[in-house]
């Protein structure tokens, strides 16, 4: 198994040696320029043209586009990203702070889509063309259709400025740290809810249908069939012989979830004013902030590169008859 | 059961009105932690002091500095220092720290204010010197003790901007990363304690609306758009600020259309401008006017007399242009041409809205306005290659060299005009300033390079227990800090 994760991490090189590139070519093609941007909107006095050649010297870009693109793929590849023209400071400082709060809402929104989507998708599947089964199909479908940013705003709207159940924004309260740490546990859940919720709940939804088309198919097999013939019970049936089957499928696609969970934390994090990865990249398109757009994309390229390859070797290790070069990985 | 467990955490964290329970805390929104960079001065203000600032009469008022002299042809200043200013560490500020700042930041590194010379002539007395006549008003100044020893290099990333040592009205009590910032008071302040004890800015993103109705914060900056939804919320106040700027149509001069100056005053007549701002929620007192304004001329009111709206005047001038409908589609036409353009719009400050209704008050006159809103970047790479018929966007006074003077990319090429801004480069007298602005504007009265649809104006809603604010010149919550005071809840 070593030897084809290092395979496929050595493939992954000249993969984002090209998302790299084209990103690079893009960015820079794009219409508009940051010293524009820092003028116009970050000002208040006339600028000296003088004051905008040195920002623009300063910043590398009065040089060709080949040169920026070898300095800035050299200095990528020592880890260094540049510094952000809007925050005037190290993108990798800048990242670094927000990878963890994009980290913590896909994580959890990867967990309630598993809980939910599943355990609806099960319930669905058990009590087929039931009216449970009715309302969790047409649930799911809804809440796959709504989009996250409409939904986030939505539930903004009644939860927190109408109902003030729950906070409009940000990740903790003002006196967090005067909080005892059950009370800290609580606020961090509080301001989580709603965000998690958006972002989980349109994969769930997913989830739920594709877990109630694969338990169908499984339990329509010879072998469930077999253990019912057997005398065991439903529960059994369902728990221990059909579930693990139709799980083989669904566990494998949470490694590609990634990139969709990803994608949706940019608006959601807009939406709820979370200070991750997402809404930096945002407001950097916005600002034509050159290296902190290279650098979230460049980030995000290498979590999808990783996420399929955990689903590749993920779908190894539960199927057994999978195997890669010749070799069972597990 | 996700509402049982939402109202049980919720109640566990707060209970009553979060903003009334506050004390004489004020929570403002702000967007993010950018606030806190060493050139956001709106909010520098909080912690540090400059030399001077302008006064509602729009004058230079002493701040750090008591008093100062200048040359004849204002390109050097000589500033006196207060003796009773001093760093949050004890340390008095001195004539060292104006010097060290301004060397700061005009090396190369930082590029603010380059070919600013200055002298310290004692501790409490600085010459600056500069090629260009010029008044220093938005600089504030960092202590040189603590400073001396970084690298300028690395100027915007030092700890000293989120831990800074000022001398201002409120000093930095903590900073949470992506989540505030709060100021207490500066016990040691020259002009004493503000009322106001503690301060938080909390980084809330675009959502500080939402904030401000859920009761998170008191004071925030918001949106025209936003207006109707807080004045039927009888909990906050509504400020309105006005700036010289405008949100001007700018009119492509060298295009055929527009190149009489009777077709751009007979636009300027067919647009009813006080209906726009009522439709658009913006304050009806405001600035109606088609002069370019210094600051001491807008809050001294002194404005000439706008051209009114009047479709008959304008009908009249359009027709002397060679503009009728004759075929009565509507439409004016001239040699078998409608009177058809399209404005391109930059699509920030909401200005597509501003566009659509101009759309409709031009077509009452038989004007047919088509809008393309493009990327505010997009935008300046179409304006520089000169592909636009007309241009919605800001108008600040800074750039009326780039708007009208030489080589515009308007195509305006008013002689006096052009010779009237070579003037103003050449002067920092706020009253000759004064004067050539009124000179500029009695051009614009009969050759119009552009219509100013609004004044530059913002506004901001503020919880009713906050005090001290008011429209128009006292509206901005973070320049006034100092001065503001929470009413608690006896009303005092």
């Amino acid at each position: 198994m070593g030897r084809y994760i290092l395979k496929r991490l050595l493939q992954a090189i000249p993969l984002l040696a090209g998302i790299a590139t084209i990103t690079f070519v893009m960015v820079h093609l794009a219409p508009g320029d940051p010293m524009d941007m820092y003028i116009e909107q970050r000002s208040q006095r006339e600028f000296d043209p003088e004051v905008i050649e040195l920002l623009r010297k300063k910043h590398g870009l009065d040089q060709p586009l080949p040169v920026q693109y070898v300095k800035w793929i050299g200095n990528v590849a020592r880890g260094d990203f540049g510094e952000s023209f809007r925050y005037r400071r190290p993108v990798a400082t800048l990242i670094a702070e927000r990878v963890p709060y994009t980290l913590q809402l896909t994580a959890l929104a990867l967990f309630f889509d598993a809980l939910i989507g599943m355990t609806l998708g099960i319930l669905s599947a058990v009590k087929q063309y039931s009216r449970t089964d009715r309302i969790i199909t047409v649930g799911s479908l809804v809440m796959y259709a709504i989009p996250g940013f409409w939904l986030g705003i939505m539930l903004v709207l009644v939860f927190s400025v109408n109902l003030g159940w729950f906070p409009t924004s940000q990740t903790r309260s003002l006196d967090y740290e005067l909080l005892s740490a059950p009370e800290k546990l609580l606020d961090r859940l509080w301001h989580l809810a709603l965000p998690v919720f958006v972002l989980g709940v349109a994969s769930a939804a997913g989830t739920a249908r594709f877990m109630r088309n694969k338990l169908l198919d499984v339990l329509s097999e010879e072998y469930v069939l077999a253990a019912r013939a057997r005398g065991l019970s439903e529960r059994a049936v369902i728990l221990h012989h059909a579930l693990r089957n139709a799980l083989i499928p669904i566990v494998t696609i949470y490694g590609l979830a990634l990139p969709f969970l990803l994608g949706g934390a940019v608006l959601i994090e807009k939406v709820f004013a979370w200070p991750g990865m997402g809404l930096l990249a945002v407001d950097a398109i916005g600002a034509r902030d050159y290296p902190v757009i290279l650098a979230t994309s460049m980030i995000a390229a290498v979590l999808v590169v990783l996420g399929n390859l955990v689903a590749d070797v993920t779908y190894a290790l539960v199927d057994p008859r999978v195997s890669y070069g010749g070799k069972r990985l597990a | 059961m996700l509402q049982m467990l939402a109202l049980g955490i919720a109640g566990c964290r707060h209970g009553g009105d979060p903003a009334s329970a506050r004390g004489s805390t004020l929570v403002m929104a702000v967007p993010d932690a950018s606030v806190l960079k060493p050139d956001e001065w709106d909010l520098d203000f909080l912690t540090f002091l400059p030399l001077a600032t302008r006064n509602e009469q729009g004058e230079l008022e002493g701040r750090l500095a008591q008093r100062w002299q200048h040359s004849a042809d204002f390109k050097e200043w000589t500033y006196h220092l207060r003796t009773d200013v001093h760093w949050d560490d004890g340390r008095p500020v001195t004539a060292r720290d104006v010097k060290f700042t301004l060397d700061l930041l005009g090396h190369p590194a930082i590029a603010a204010y380059p070919g600013i010379n200055a002298t310290v002539v004692d501790d409490v007395t600085v010459r600056i010197r500069a090629a260009k006549p010029h008044y220093i008003d938005d600089i504030v100044y960092y202590p040189e003790h603590l400073l001396r020893s970084l690298d300028p290099g690395k100027f915007w990333e030092w700890a000293f901007w989120t831990h800074p040592v000022g001398n201002g009205p409120f000093r930095v009590l903590r900073y949470l990363p992506d989540r505030l910032i709060e100021f207490e008071t500066n016990p040691g302040y020259y002009k004493g304690r503000p009322r106001i004890e503690r301060v938080i800015l909390k980084f809330v993103g675009e959502a500080s609306l939402t904030e401000l109705l859920s009761g998170n914060v008191d004071v925030a900056r918001g949106e025209p758009s936003q207006v109707p939804r807080i004045a039927s919320d009888r909990r906050f106040s509504i400020y309105n600020s006005v700036a010289p700027g405008a949100y001007p149509i700018y009119w492509k001069i060298e295009h055929p259309l527009f190149r009489d100056p009777r077709v751009r005053r007979a636009l300027v007549h067919s647009l009813d401008r006080r209906e726009l701002l009522r439709v658009l929620n913006l304050p009806e007192e405001a600035p109606i006017t088609d002069a370019v304004l210094t600051l001491r001329q807008l809050r001294r009111r002194e404005w000439p007399e706008p051209l009114l709206y009047d479709p008959a005047g304008a009908r009249t001038l359009y027709a002397a242009a060679g503009w009728v409908d004759r075929n009565r589609d509507g439409v004016l036409e001239k040699d078998g041409r409608p009177f058809r353009f399209t404005v391109s719009v930059g699509n920030g400050f909401g200005l597509e809205k501003v566009a659509v209704y101009v759309q409709a008050q031009l077509r009452r006159a038989g004007v047919q306005m088509d809008i393309r809103v493009f990327d505010e970047s997009v935008m300046w790479d179409k304006l520089r290659a000169g592909d636009f018929e007309a241009w919605l966007y800001v108008h600040q006074p800074t750039s009326l060299r780039r708007d009208f003077g030489r080589g515009n990319p308007l195509g305006y090429a008013n002689p006096a005009v052009f010779e009237l801004i070579d003037r103003l480069q050449q002067t920092a007298d706020p009253n000759e300033e004064d004067r050539i602005y009124r000179k500029i504007s009695d051009v614009f009265q009969t050759d119009p390079p552009m219509v100013r649809l609004l004044p530059g104006s913002r506004v901001w809603f503020a919880h009713r227990r906050i005090r001290g604010l008011s429209s128009p010149f006292r509206a901005s919550a973070d320049t006034h800090m100092e001065d503001l005071w929470v009413e608690d809840a006896t009303g005092r």
